[in-house]
């Protein structure tokens, strides 16, 4: 490996694999997972690393290698298939989401279908836009903005947080 | 606009997001001014995203994580440099616990900064044009494939690669030796027990392409012409034939394929086939033709007989009577 490719993948270390992390900690639910497939997004990153020609694009770029490598490793369905079109039943209603914990969110996280669960983490990093995130996923932007409202609805209602559209659709007003 | 549609419209676009500037959008987002229930039903919602963002973004992050991602990518490249420098002597496989275990310690007394500077590290290398030109071109558009397996590191892959590579070999080895052994084992096996006169019968009447088969020449042919059985009629039209050659069992047999009209009637066609009576384990009985009776074998009748050293077989695409039509009448052919 020339300099300037160490050099550049010393960098993508530096300024993703907390990101990085993060998201694979999300998609396997397991902290010894996540820090598995991090290590192995950067090493395949590093025998990648000609693929990557728009540094702006390294951050996508690697989620893309971590989900892809997190995929290839999965050995069938980690999570019961959930119907996300049907009525999921809440946790506990009552709870307020000011409660919302770590455990309980990781929890809902897993029981989604990993397209979605995908769709939703990316979200909400708050650090890609949809068009990024369909690029990444390989999907249409219309197929992004359909998963993530379907997995915000599941997520909401599994931890027992009211559903901003079905709730009180009583009001009108002129448009 | 009611409040169903405005937050049905609301949802898949955040307000943060370039895509919500469509006039339906921009309808609820007015809905959504001048109703204090759809505020709140958004501002629940827009609560629990910024609960569950900031849960994503404040998860810690394992303390030395990224030491070690810098440890085991150094180790790497310091493992492939060794690989590549190394000769096939040195290509040989080893266990992929000794190279993780050894090259990571040697990485870690050796951070990547240093190895940097280091020529021996550079003999990898990705190609620096190449590299130029890739990464003036943009990003590749397609996500990068994955090829490797979660659980193959690049030092691994180069060593699982030489070692499939030499498995592979020697597994292709082992089965060309198995094949022949056995291949040899059998021939000798048949040569002394013999052929079955069934499966001779049936790999004659039923498997023979026959203009696959090549043609006999020579002294091979004029052998074979000069044992043509006597106890069939074999008229002129069958010793103007050239014969062809097909290996049973190792054994070279000859065919002759023919299409012949006898005592003025129809034509019969039909295959005669030659093999040394050595090859048989049971030879047939019939000393002359149809003497040992009509075999049907698929779509064919066939009968075999024996005539001193030479085992005959008949068959023609028919009954019985077809074959009939090749007994000498005159008790000669």
């Amino acid at each position: 490996m020339s300099g300037d490719s160490a050099h550049k993948l010393f960098n993508l270390v530096e300024q993703h694999y907390s990101l990085l992390y993060r998201y694979a900690y999300r998609l396997s639910g397991s902290a010894a997972d996540a820090e598995d497939l991090t290590q192995q997004t950067f090493l395949v990153a590093q025998t990648k690393l000609d693929q990557l020609r728009d540094d702006q694009r390294a951050r996508s770029w690697l989620c893309s290698i971590l989900r892809n490598t997190f995929l290839k490793d999965q050995r069938g369905p980690t999570c019961l298939p959930l119907d996300l079109y049907g009525t999921a039943e809440p946790v506990d209603a009552s709870l307020d989401d000011s409660l919302l914990d770590e455990e309980r969110l990781q929890i809902a996280l897993n029981e989604l279908p990993e397209e979605y669960r995908s769709v939703v983490i990316l979200y909400y990093f708050n650090e890609f836009s949809y068009k990024e995130i369909g690029e990444q996923l390989g999907v249409p932007l219309g197929t992004v903005m359909s998963r993530l409202s379907r997995a915000r609805t599941c997520l909401r209602q599994r931890l027992g947080v009211p559903e901003p559209v079905t709730s009180t659709p009583d009001r009108t007003t002129p448009s | 606009m009611d409040c169903l549609t405005a937050r049905q419209t609301l949802e898949p676009f955040p307000p943060n997001e370039p895509e919500s500037a469509g006039e339906e959008v921009l309808q609820a987002q007015q809905h959504v001014q001048n109703c204090p229930d759809c505020q709140m039903a958004l501002q629940r919602a827009d609560h629990f995203d910024r609960q569950v963002s900031r849960l994503f973004r404040n998860l810690p992050v394992p303390v030395g994580l990224k030491d070690r991602i810098h440890a085991q990518l150094d180790a790497a490249q310091l493992a492939a440099a060794q690989l590549d420098a190394a000769g096939p002597a040195e290509a040989a496989p080893r266990p992929l616990s000794e190279i993780e275990t050894t090259e990571i310690a040697v990485s870690e007394a050796r951070p990547i900064s240093a190895g940097l500077a280091t020529p021996a590290l550079d003999a990898p290398v990705l190609d620096a044009p190449a590299l130029a030109t890739s990464a003036a071109d943009g990003m590749a558009s397609q996500p990068p494939s994955t090829e490797l397996s979660a659980t193959e590191s690049p030092v691994a892959v180069l060593t699982l690669s030489r070692r499939r590579f030499w498995g592979r070999a020697l597994t292709s080895a082992a089965a060309c030796i198995a094949i022949g052994l056995f291949g040899w084992w059998q021939a000798q096996r048949l040569q002394t027990a013999g052929l079955e006169l069934t499966s001779f019968e049936q790999q004659a009447a039923e498997t023979i392409d026959f203009d696959s088969l090549p043609l006999l020449a020579g002294t091979a042919e004029n052998a074979w012409a000069a044992q043509l059985p006597a106890t069939m009629i074999v008229p002129g039209e069958i010793r103007r034939m050239r014969p062809r050659q097909m290996i049973i069992n190792g054994v070279p047999v000859a065919v002759y394929q023919f299409s012949l009209r006898t005592h003025g009637r129809t034509r019969v066609q039909g295959r005669l086939v030659m093999a040394p009576r050595s090859l048989f384990r049971n030879p047939p009985t019939g000393g002359a033709f149809l003497v040992g009776g009509v075999k049907y074998i698929g779509h064919y009748s066939a009968t075999s007989w024996t005539e001193g050293d030479v085992v005959y077989l008949c068959c023609l695409s028919g009954g019985d009577n077809q074959l009939e039509r090749l007994y000498p009448r005159n008790g000669t052919s």
